[in-house]
C-alpha cells in the first residue's frame, strides 16, 4: 500500500510543469538519438551532463531517465523501416520487423512494438517499485569488504558479458581504475599521475572522458558513412489487428518477465534481454520456420524485453548504489553532481526524487506511446540528413559539453584525447564501457578496499569470512574461471547464432 | 598476430611505467594501503593480460592479419576533425565562442565534407548563431566571449 501511495505522490511529481516539460524533452531526444545510428543514449546523456550545473535536480533527472527509454523507441522504428539498428538493444528487430516491412506490414510491426514497449516498460517500472526499496533495506547490512565484493561482482559481470575477449574486457576496466586513480590521493592528499598538470589534480573528470569515448569517436569512427537508404512503403494500420494481439500477448507476457529479471541482475544489460526473449519465443513456438520471415512474435518479445530491462537496469543503481554499464554510470556521476549519493539510503534519504523518477517514467512511456506512433515520418526525414551536416554539430556539443561542466578549456583537451583513444579502442575491438565503469566506481572501489584492509589489519581473508561479500566474491570468482573450465561463455552461444542468423 | 604483438606490447610498457611509477608513490602495508597501492595492482593485472596476449600472439603461428582497419584511408578526416577541435579549445578564450563556432564549422563542411563555402558559410553561420542564442543566452552557460566582448 506504501508503495503504491508513493508511487502515485511521485506520478504526481512528475506531473508538474517543469517535471513534465523536462521529461517531455528528454524522451523526444532519446527517439531522437535512439533513430540516429552513431548516438547513443550515453552520448547523448553525456553531453547533458553539464547541464546539471543549472537545472533543478528532479526535473533534469527525469529528462536523463526519459533519453536511456526513448532510445528504446527509437532503435525499433530504425530497425524496421529502414533495417538499421538505432541502438544495439533494437539489432534482433530488424530480422522480423524489417522483413514485415518488406511484407506491407510495418504498421504493426511498429504498432506492436510501440505497445509492447508501453507495457514491458511500465510494469517493469512497477516491479523496481516494489523490488528496490526491499534490496535497498538488504543493503543497509553492507560495510567496505561487502560493498568492495559487490563492486567487483558488477565489473565482473560486466566484463563476463562483453562482446570480445575476455581479457580485454578486463584489461580496459583495469585502464578505467588506473584513470580513476589521477589526481589527489583520498587518504593522503598526495597527487598521483598529474604530471603537474593542474588540469588533472582533481582528476580525470568523467564528463569529459565520457564525451570523448562516445560522443568525438563516434563522429570520427562514422566520417565516412552516408544517411541510410530507406525502404519506400506505406505505412498504414498502426494499430495491430486482433490476430495481431492473440499472437503477440504471450510474448509480451514473457518478454516482460524475461526483460525483468535480466535487466536487474548487474552486469546483465538490455541486449542480452532482446536476444534471450527472441531465442525463448522461437523455441516455444509451433512454427519456429517462421521466425526471421516476418513474425510479430520476433518483433513484440524483444521490444517489450528491451524496455523492460532497461528500467529495472535501475534497480541495482538506485538500490545499492552500483552502476553497471556506461549509461548506468553516467546517471550516478549526475546523482553525485547534485550532491545524491545513489546507495541504499538514497531512498531514504531522497524519496521524493526516486520517486518523481518512476514516477516519470509511467507518464514518460504513455507520453511515447502516444507521441511516437505519429511521429514516424519525422523520424524517418531525420535519418535521411546527410551525415556532414550533423557531425559538427555533435562535435560542437561535445566541447559545450566539457567545456561548460568547469569552465575550462583542458577538459575540451581531455576530451580530444579520449576521443582519440576511443577511435583506437573500436578499431582495435576495445569496449569501452568497462572503461567508463573501472573510471566511476574506481574510487569508490579503493576506498572500500583500503577501508577494508585496515578493518582487517592487512589481512585479505576479510573478503571470503563474511558471509555477503563472499557469495559476491564467490560469484565473480565462478565468472572469472568458469571460461577456462568450459572454453565458453554461458549465453553466448545463443547470441552469437542468432548474430549469424 | 602482428597487429597483436604491437597491440599487446604497448599495454605491456604501459603497465611497467605505471608499476614503475605507484612503487614510487608509495606501496605502504597491506594493512595501510598507500597512495601507489591500488594503482599497482590495476596496473599489474594489465601488464599480466598483456604478456599473456603478447606470448600467445608469437606462440601462434599464425599468418599475418592483412585486415585493414580503414585507419590508414581516414587518416586524414581524423585528424583534420581533432586538429579542427584543438584550434578551437586554445582559441576559444581569445576569439570567443561565437567566432570560434563558426570557423570550426566552416572548417569542417569546407574541407572534411568537402561542401562548397556557399553552403558552408551560411550554415555555419546558423549553426554559431543559434547555438549562441541557446547556450549562452537562454541557458547562460557562460561561454567566453574573446574578441567580440564589445558586443556585451
Amino acid at each position: 500500500m506504501d508503495t503504491l501511495y508513493s508511487l502515485t505522490h511521485g506520478i504526481l511529481t512528475a506531473a508538474a510543469p517543469l517535471n513534465l516539460l523536462y521529461g517531455f524533452a528528454g524522451v523526444l531526444l532519446g527517439t531522437l538519438v535512439g533513430v540516429l545510428p552513431g548516438l547513443g543514449p550515453a552520448g547523448a546523456i553525456a553531453l547533458l551532463l553539464p547541464l546539471a550545473l543549472h537545472a533543478p535536480p528532479l526535473a533534469y533527472l527525469i529528462m536523463l531517465f526519459g533519453i536511456t527509454y526513448g532510445a528504446q523507441y527509437g532503435g525499433s522504428t530504425t530497425s524496421i523501416l529502414v533495417n538499421i539498428p538505432g541502438e544495439a538493444s533494437s539489432v534482433i528487430t530488424c530480422l522480423d520487423g524489417y522483413a514485415m516491412a518488406r511484407q506491407g506490414r510495418a504498421g504493426p510491426a511498429l504498432g506492436i512494438a510501440a505497445f509492447g514497449s508501453f507495457i514491458g516498460g511500465t510494469l517493469s517500472i512497477l516491479g523496481v517499485a516494489y523490488l528496490a526499496p526491499v534490496l535497498a533495506e538488504f543493503g543497509l547490512r553492507f560495510g567496505p569488504p561487502e560493498y568492495a565484493a559487490l563492486m567487483l561482482f558488477g565489473l565482473t559481470a560486466l566484463v563476463y558479458l562483453a562482446h570480445g575477449p575476455m581479457d580485454k574486457a578486463i584489461l580496459m576496466a583495469l585502464f578505467g581504475m588506473l584513470l580513476a586513480s589521477v589526481g589527489l590521493d583520498p587518504v593522503t592528499g598526495q597527487p598521483r599521475f598529474t604530471f603537474n598538470f593542474l588540469v588533472l589534480r582533481d582528476g580525470v573528470g568523467l564528463t569529459p572522458v565520457v564525451i570523448g569515448l562516445f560522443g568525438v569517436a563516434e563522429v570520427l569512427i562514422n566520417l565516412r558513412s552516408e544517411a541510410g537508404e530507406i525502404f519506400q512503403t506505406k505505412i498504414k494500420g498502426l494499430l495491430p489487428t486482433r490476430q495481431d494481439w492473440k499472437d503477440s500477448s504471450m510474448p509480451i507476457a514473457r518478454g516482460t518477465l524475461l526483460g525483468f529479471f535480466v535487466g536487474a541482475i548487474p552486469g546483465l544489460n538490455v541486449v542480452i534481454a532482446t536476444f534471450a526473449a527472441y531465442a525463448l519465443e522461437k523455441k516455444l513456438s509451433k512454427h519456429p520456420e517462421k521466425f526471421g520471415r516476418g513474425a510479430i512474435e520476433g518483433v513484440a518479445a524483444p521490444e517489450t524485453a528491451n524496455n523492460a530491462a532497461s528500467c529495472s537496469g535501475w534497480i541495482p543503481l538506485l538500490s545499492l548504489g552500483l552502476p553497471t554499464g556506461s549509461v548506468t554510470s553516467l546517471i550516478f556521476g549526475a546523482l553525485l553532481i547534485h550532491g545524491l549519493v545513489p546507495g541504499p539510503l538514497f531512498i531514504k534519504n531522497s524519496p521524493e526524487i526516486f520517486w518523481g523518477v518512476l514516477g516519470s517514467m509511467i507518464i514518460g512511456n504513455a507520453i511515447l506511446l502516444i507521441l511516437n506512433l505519429p511521429l514516424i515520418g519525422l523520424w524517418i526525414k531525420v535519418l535521411q540528413v546527410p551525415y556532414y551536416f550533423l557531425f559538427p554539430l555533435i562535435i560542437l556539443f561535445g566541447i559545450i559539453g566539457a567545456y561548460t561542466a568547469t569552465g575550462n578549456t583542458g577538459d575540451v583537451l581531455i576530451m580530444i584525447v579520449f576521443g582519440a583513444i576511443g577511435y583506437f579502442m573500436r578499431k582495435f575491438a576495445f569496449e569501452p564501457a568497462p572503461m567508463v565503469l573501472g573510471l566511476v566506481i574506481g574510487p569508490l572501489l579503493e576506498t572500500a578496499i583500503r577501508r577494508s584492509m585496515i578493518m582487517s589489519k592487512g589481512d585479505f581473508g576479510i573478503f571470503f569470512q563474511r558471509p555477503i561479500a563472499a557469495f559476491f566474491m564467490g560469484a565473480a570468482l565462478l565468472m572469472l574461471l568458469s571460461p577456462l573450465l568450459t572454453r565458453r561463455r554461458l549465453g553466448h552461444e545463443i547470441i552469437e547464432k542468432l548474430e549469424e542468423q | 598476430m602482428k597487429r597483436e604483438i604491437i597491440v599487446s606490447s604497448f599495454w605491456l610498457i604501459f603497465s611497467f611505467y605505471v608499476s614503475f611509477e605507484s612503487y614510487r608513490l608509495g606501496l605502504s602495508t597491506a594493512n595501510r594501503p598507500g597512495p601507489g597501492f591500488f594503482p599497482f595492482i590495476a596496473a599489474v593485472g594489465i601488464g599480466l593480460i598483456a604478456a599473456s596476449r603478447l606470448i600467445n600472439g608469437l606462440r601462434v603461428s599464425a599468418p599475418d592479419d592483412n585486415s585493414t582497419l580503414g585507419i590508414a584511408g581516414e587518416a586524414g578526416l581524423v585528424l583534420g576533425v581533432i586538429a579542427g577541435m584543438t584550434a578551437y579549445a586554445f582559441l576559444l578564450d581569445f576569439l570567443g565562442f561565437l567566432l570560434c563556432t563558426f570557423l570550426l564549422v566552416a572548417f569542417y563542411l569546407r574541407l572534411i565534407a568537402a561542401r562548397r563555402w556557399t553552403a558552408a558559410l551560411p550554415f555555419a553561420a546558423a549553426v554559431a548563431l543559434m547555438s549562441h542564442l541557446f547556450f549562452d543566452v537562454l541557458l547562460k552557460a557562460e561561454l567566453p566571449r574573446g574578441l567580440l566582448d564589445w558586443l556585451s
